[in-house]
């Protein structure tokens, strides 16, 4: 009997590491031709994200992609689990939707763009530097940025109006922004609003608190992903102040968007949720560029596409992205609306035709002001995706603790806010140990 | 006089003939179990000393995923295991305490009493997603119900699932709703109990209290056994029902980070799965679960089981 | 004497009179703490479906209420969605499927168990009896893997093909306790008579195993109508989920236009209707089959 057990184990065994090693099968190797025919022909498929929108965003790159090259084909397919998945299992589709790079490019799933941009003679000085540098790794380009997520403040013109309170300019300070938020939760509570926040200062979003964060002077995470935690007391301090002030609500326990519902006056937002605001039809709403911190930094993000490493042909991939990044690619993503395209001088047209949607007399350019400001939250870049769910809830435990004051209490594990930030700098690095 | 060896094969024959028809019945359950279950418990062993992310083989065969979760990952690790060990404690008395009270009270023979004992295994009914999106909007602290009702009746608002002294004692709170369950198996036991000791007894002029403590309790044994330790495997397993309330999340400070949901996190939460470390933590989880159950097992010498004993 | 005789039953005239308003007064008692816990355990079910009929207004205006000022029940309309009954079908293939092959394989494999002798037959029960011990979590990882590589991820494989193989110890168990009482005689009768095990058990064992039959399947139905985590790790294709993963999905995150307490409310209720149709329906057999699967054999 225990022979048999052996046996079986053995086989087990041998069928797994079989199995696993198996599963690396190599890629067809494909010399780089940036120069294809407009009659080559292809089959590619195109992996977005799990979102109805996303395929309407990839329908029209196609249709606009097939009066140049109609005879590649371009299937969209929702990736429905993660790309780790699909990778293993050969189902990873040749032209990936992505946010992050590093930890995938880390580990060979997309090949490097670099060759072809290099190749094809690609201007990276159209776009936003701040956005074509998260889609690298290690000196290499592994993923094109389509859009410009910068954060911006939407404000319900109503309530500002029933507070009898100025509309925010774009070019106003944190101070201002604060003593918006004090007038507007004097105003409201005057005109009968009683249960209306100043503003949804969504400070558990990454872009949020890194950016009021590193606006103090403060530093998060080193390159190679040690967590710092330096001089972010001044940052924080505020966020919580915004809370214990009643002019936030907790973003913790929230359970609604109170913005959409008109329970808040003014809203931290990025262009794509632009969307949410637009499809309420009672909301009166405009832009405003997000405050001025003291070291002058805002938020920003975005999405591109990558080319998955064991794809067939890389070629047609590459042309495909080439031509999102052109000038009619670009073109045909910002007649969608979604989001802002990453192109400089089509984010910058206040005539874009990004711009009419929702309603052209918006003040859009909020979304595009002060590039220089730009910070991008180095989450992306510098720990590996392994950790992710860990560290960012260990960031939230901090944020959590920091903006209902638990520090300094008799039954905190932290006595001030130094120490609990320092605390849960050290618990990041011992994760990342692993 | 000796007998004559027979061949192997004649053995075999003979063997197979002998039990041919046995196997055949019962081998779907033993296939579902060899491809179900015997194998990914053998796998998930194997992946437990690597380091497995799916997309590169598995590599760094050693045992740095179980050292992991006492070195590096011991904030969460500690954390999960002390939530675990927290719930199953006082869950599992909590529900054969309750449901055996609710039995006792609802073993009566009065008229109407099937109403009652179907009314109060309703709540198991309810699949587990309504329930658990019942008693996400019932403690919601802004707009749930519960926080109104206090607020009408003049107490302090409730931080139920928003903080970390509420959050466990809210959870306890909702697994109240499913005694009815417990409390149906009870009413059985119960009645299998002879009422001529009942009588006996009350004419030897015992009282109700010794009645109970002296045959109803130790003549429900088998069923006390029975239940705990289906209990503890139940609940040191167990996330699901704090999964949906909280939409995945662990908790308040993590209040409700069970060891289950580490190894979903590791496994099924993140973007690059950590394969390895989940089936550590897996395999370890089941060791436990194992050491128990033999413990208990091997303590029960308390457990009565009268005329028909094994 | 006769007056001691009388003055004695005088005693006992009022000694019952007093133990009967005792016992009546212990009556009511119980009456009362049975209606305030059956108050009690209705209670979820009550919010549910009167959150249900209220509006999104009045769900969203503090303070909350209990009871809805009127029956609107556009948070039904909300709920049934053409998703839900995308999800609705999934959920019915996989029962389908489940619902035939579990309660033919259980009480085929108890067959195997109860009535064959063969060699192992004690070894092999227990050690399938066994895996109740096994967290989920063990077996699941490597069956995640396991799907990944066949491409069942996309399809709703993963639920329904282990219910071919024996449908669960549980069940077979169940099976088991039953088969048990069936008598032999009628069994050795038909083997003397030349019949194999086979045609034992589809001509003699099927037909009265019909009750623990019926059991297996009303645990069936709830157990896959209800089942969540499963679903939630196998099924990763928005075209396949169930109706509890879809249920999840769709209520996931901040209240929206699409996800507002009522809607959350009449959906779960749809939801619960067909398990309490099939308890009411089914009761007795379900409280039976509740005490035979835990009574030690």
């Amino acid at each position: 009997m225990k022979r048999i057990i052996a046996l079986i184990a053995a086989g087990v065994m041998a069928a797994v590491l079989l199995c696993a090693a198996g599963c690396n099968r190599g890629s067809a190797q494909q010399d780089i031709d940036v120069n294809l025919p407009t009659t080559y022909e292809a089959d590619i498929t195109f992996g977005v994200m799990d979102d109805p929108r996303e395929v309407e965003v990839a329908n029209y790159y196609i249709s606009a992609f097939n009066k140049v090259y109609p005879k590649i084909h371009i299937t969209v397919e929702r990736m429905t689990t993660n790309i780790a998945s699909l990778y293993a299992t050969n189902t990873l589709q040749d032209v990936v939707h992505t946010g992050s790079v590093t930890s995938l490019a880390r580990r060979g799933v997309f090949q490097s763009l670099s060759p072809y941009m290099e190749a094809s003679g690609f201007d990276t000085s159209l776009y936003y530097d701040s956005m074509i540098k998260i889609g690298q790794y290690n000196g290499e380009q592994y993923m094109l940025p389509r859009d410009y997520n910068k954060i911006a403040v939407v404000y319900n013109t109503d309530l500002f109006d029933a507070a009898k309170v100025a509309y925010p300019e774009d070019d106003w300070t944190w101070d201002e922004f604060v003593q918006t938020c004090a007038d507007l939760k004097a105003g409201l509570t005057a005109a009968g609003y009683t249960d209306v926040y100043a503003v949804d200062a969504m400070m558990v979003w990454e872009p949020v608190y890194y950016a009021v964060g590193v606006g103090f002077g403060g530093e998060w995470f080193d390159t190679d992903g040690t967590a710092l935690f330096e001089n972010l007391e001044d940052g924080l301090t505020e966020l919580q102040q915004l809370y214990q002030k009643g002019y936030a609500v907790n973003p913790i326990t929230k359970t609604q968007n109170i913005f959409l519902f008109g329970k808040a006056a003014m809203w931290i937002l990025s262009r794509p949720s632009v969307y949410n605001c637009a499809s309420m039809p009672d909301l009166n709403f405009d832009f405003a560029a997000f405050p001025e911190l003291p070291t002058a930094t805002t938020g920003a993000g975005c999405t591109g596409y990558a080319i998955n490493n064991r794809s067939s042909d890389k070629n047609a991939a590459w042309a495909f992205i080439e031509f999102i990044m052109s000038e009619d690619g670009m073109e045909a993503f910002s007649q969608t609306g979604a989001a802002v395209p990453s192109m400089i001088s089509l984010a910058e047209d206040p005539e874009a035709t990004w711009t009419e949607y929702p309603d052209p007399f918006l003040n859009h350019q909020a979304f595009v002001l002060y590039p220089g400001r730009d910070f991008v939250p180095p989450y992306a870049d510098y720990y590996d995706d392994a950790y992710s769910t860990d560290i960012n809830n260990t960031l939230l435990n901090l944020l959590d603790n920091v903006i209902q004051l638990k520090y300094g209490g008799p039954d905190d594990d932290y006595a001030t806010l130094e120490e609990l930030i320092t605390g849960k700098a050290a618990e990041i690095n011992r994760i990342q140990e692993g | 006089m000796n007998r004559v060896k027979e061949k192997p094969s004649v053995v075999i024959r003979n063997w197979l003939k002998k039990n041919w028809v046995g196997y055949i019945f019962v081998c779907p359950a033993v296939l579902g179990f060899l491809i179900f279950t015997l194998w990914p418990m053998l796998a998930s062993f194997v992946y437990s000393f690597f380091d497995y992310d799916m997309i590169l083989p598995m590599q760094n065969f050693g045992l740095q995923n179980y050292i992991r979760a006492f070195t590096i990952d011991w904030d969460k690790f500690s954390k999960s295991l002390s939530v675990t060990f927290l719930y199953t404690v006082t869950a599992v008395p909590l529900d054969l305490v309750v449901s055996f009270a609710l039995a006792l009270l609802l073993n009566k023979s009065v008229k109407g009493i099937k109403v009652f004992r179907v009314l109060y295994y309703l709540p198991c009914i309810m699949p587990s997603i309504a329930s658990g999106l019942l008693w996400r909007n019932f403690f919601d602290i802004e707009y749930g119900l519960a926080n109104s009702m206090l607020a009408a009746l003049g107490l302090p608002a409730g931080t139920f699932f928003t903080s970390s002294k509420t959050a466990m004692v809210t959870l306890l709170f909702t697994s109240l709703f499913g005694m009815g369950g417990s409390m149906i198996l009870w009413i059985a036991q119960l009645k299998s109990i002879p009422t001529e000791l009942y009588e006996a007894a009350s004419i030897d002029g015992a009282s109700v209290f010794r009645r109970l403590f002296q045959i109803t309790i130790p003549l429900v044994t088998p069923m006390i056994f029975y239940k705990l330790v289906l209990g503890i495997i139940g609940a040191l397993q167990a996330y699901s029902g704090a999964f949906i309330i909280l939409q995945g999340g662990p908790g308040p400070d993590e209040s409700l980070m069970f060891w289950g949901l580490r190894i979903y996190y590791s496994a099924f939460g993140q973007d690059i799965p950590n394969m390895g470390y989940a089936s550590a933590l897996a395999w370890m989880l089941f060791l436990v679960i194992g050491l128990l159950t033999v413990v208990i097992f091997k303590t029960n010498k308390w457990t009565f089981y009268g005329e028909d004993a094994q | 004497m006769i007056r001691q005789i009388s003055e004695s039953s005088d005693k006992a005239a009022t000694g019952n009179h007093r133990m009967k308003t005792r016992k009546r007064i212990a009556l009511s008692v119980t009456y009362f703490f049975m209606c305030l816990f059956a108050l009690f355990f209705i209670f979820p079910f009550l919010y549910m479906v009167l959150t249900s009929f209220m509006t999104e207004k009045e769900v969203t205006t503090l303070p909350v209420r209990l009871f809805p000022t009127s029956f609107y029940l556009g948070a039904y309309k909300a709920s049934l969605s053409p998703q839900l009954f995308r999800y609705l079908l999934n959920t019915i293939i996989v029962l389908a499927v489940n619902l035939v092959a579990v309660p033919l394989t259980s009480v085929f494999c108890a067959y195997g168990f109860t009535k064959v002798q063969f060699q192992g037959r004690n070894l092999i029960f227990a050690v399938l009896l066994s895996t109740m011990m096994l967290p989920a979590a063990v077996t699941q990882i490597p069956l995640y893997i396991m799907y990944v590589g066949l491409g069942w991820l996309n399809t709703l494989l993963p639920l329904t093909v282990p219910a071919v193989f024996g449908g669960g110890i549980v069940n077979i168990f169940l099976c088991k306790q039953y088969m048990r009482g069936l008598p032999n005689a009628m069994n050795e009768a038909a083997r003397i008579d030349g019949a194999n095990h086979f045609q034992i058990f589809i001509n003699l064992i099927v037909p009265l195993c019909m009750p623990v039959v019926v059991l297996i399947l009303v645990n069936t139905f709830l157990s896959c109508w209800n089942d969540f985590m499963g679903p939630l790790i196998f099924l990763r294709s928005e075209k396949v989920w169930t109706l509890a993963v879809g249920i999840y999905m769709q209520f996931k995150g901040d209240y929206n236009v699409n996800n507002y307490p009522n809607i959350q409310m009449a959906t779960s209720t749809l939801l619960s209707i067909p398990g309490i149709i099939l308890f009411f329906i089914f009761q007795n057999q379900l409280m039976e089959g509740v005490v035979m699967g835990s009574v030690k054999g």
